[in-house]
């Protein structure tokens, strides 16, 4: 069991819930791949007729809810959408979600250190969606956060782990935190890669919601998520630059006949040689 | 009195209103909404004596899909 901010969880895996093509292809995605935490957002009451039918769904399931200030552009902004999420979704989780840059959705990482603060103090948990940069992290860690949350890439790319040396940097440097890769993860093969680097969880929501079966992919991440985390835990094997064989050596049949048998016939060539 | 509620402006009669009255008037009730103001957030529990002014800009946001 992951045990997150004092709740157990079976699932690693965090799914966002924008762009499915019907809430009922939503719900039948988390329903398959048993993720048990979901990412939500506040937007203008009426602005998109579908968003009700969603929440209609969603609020029934047996999930927790993991809010985002998703779309601010700044600390107050991103504050004042936190109030409001701890308020209709009954949590004082928030993924933290402050954009710096509307080409490539970079985290503003000063908003985010300052926005962070604020937020601890009025007693939020803070999921900090963020770069991979080491010295935010540190910065983060030493306001008070119990979680960081690096990008594998930017939202919605679909590159996966552009920067391994600056997760596993970060891994390495935060063993006791909770890590989580939030965005960029393409495949499930790359969402597995997160986890056999120790990573606690991985969240994304793109490469599911737009693949051609939501559901089929919600649950190949599930597994390969759940396939790295036991991979981690079991503990991998050092890389190598020679080969070493698996089967035994000792005990082969045949064991170094053929160069005996390529020894005799090159003596019997050489003597054929001598002989008149 | 003129306001703008989700980026749209508005007209009410009188000066002053309550933001519960301005809120009956949409139909909004139950837990799964909230609102700011200015971009200061309201708690529920003071809609009924939160005074709405000339120029005020509401937000009124509901749950919906996110990443």
């Amino acid at each position: 069991m992951w045990n997150l901010l004092g709740k157990k969880f079976k699932s690693r895996f965090l799914l966002g819930t924008s762009g499915y093509p019907s809430p009922e292809v939503l719900k039948k995605s988390i329903l398959d791949s048993e993720v048990e935490i979901i990412t939500m957002s506040l937007r203008r009451s009426g602005a998109m007729e579908e968003g009700a039918a969603f929440w209609e769904i969603l609020k029934e399931l047996p999930v927790h809810f993991l809010p985002n200030t998703a779309g601010c552009h700044s600390i107050k902004e991103a504050v004042t959408t936190a109030h409001m999420a701890r308020e209709v979704f009954n949590t004082n989780w928030i993924k933290l979600e402050i954009i710096g840059d509307d080409y490539n959705l970079q985290p503003d990482p000063f908003a985010l250190v300052e926005g962070t603060k604020i937020l601890l103090e009025d007693g939020f948990e803070v999921f900090p969606y963020m770069t991979d940069d080491l010295v935010l992290a540190e910065k983060l860690v030493d306001l008070g956060v119990r979680i960081l949350m690096p990008w594998a890439s930017p939202i919605g790319s679909g590159k996966g782990l552009i920067n391994e040396y600056a997760l596993k940097t970060l891994r390495n440097r935060f063993p006791e935190l909770n890590l989580i890769i939030d965005a960029g993860i393409g495949k499930p093969s790359e969402a597995a890669r997160a986890m056999e680097m120790g990573y606690d969880g991985v969240l994304l929501n793109t490469a599911v919601s737009q693949a051609l079966i939501p559901n089929l992919m919600a649950k190949a991440f599930s597994d390969a998520i759940m396939g790295g985390r036991k991979g981690f835990e079991a503990g991998l094997m050092e890389e190598r630059d020679f080969a070493s064989p698996s089967t035994p050596v000792v005990g082969t049949p045949f064991w170094h006949q053929e160069k005996k048998i390529e020894t005799n016939l090159n003596c019997e060539k050489k003597n054929d040689l001598f002989t008149p | 009195m003129k306001i703008t509620i989700n980026g749209k402006e508005k007209s009410f009669e009188g000066e002053v209103d309550t933001l519960s009255n301005i809120l009956s008037l949409f139909g909004k009730d139950g837990d799964y909404f909230a609102v700011a103001i200015n971009k200061g957030f309201v708690p529920k529990h003071k809609y009924e004596k939160h005074e709405i002014r000339e120029g005020d800009v509401i937000e009124i946001v509901t749950p919906h899909p996110g990443g």
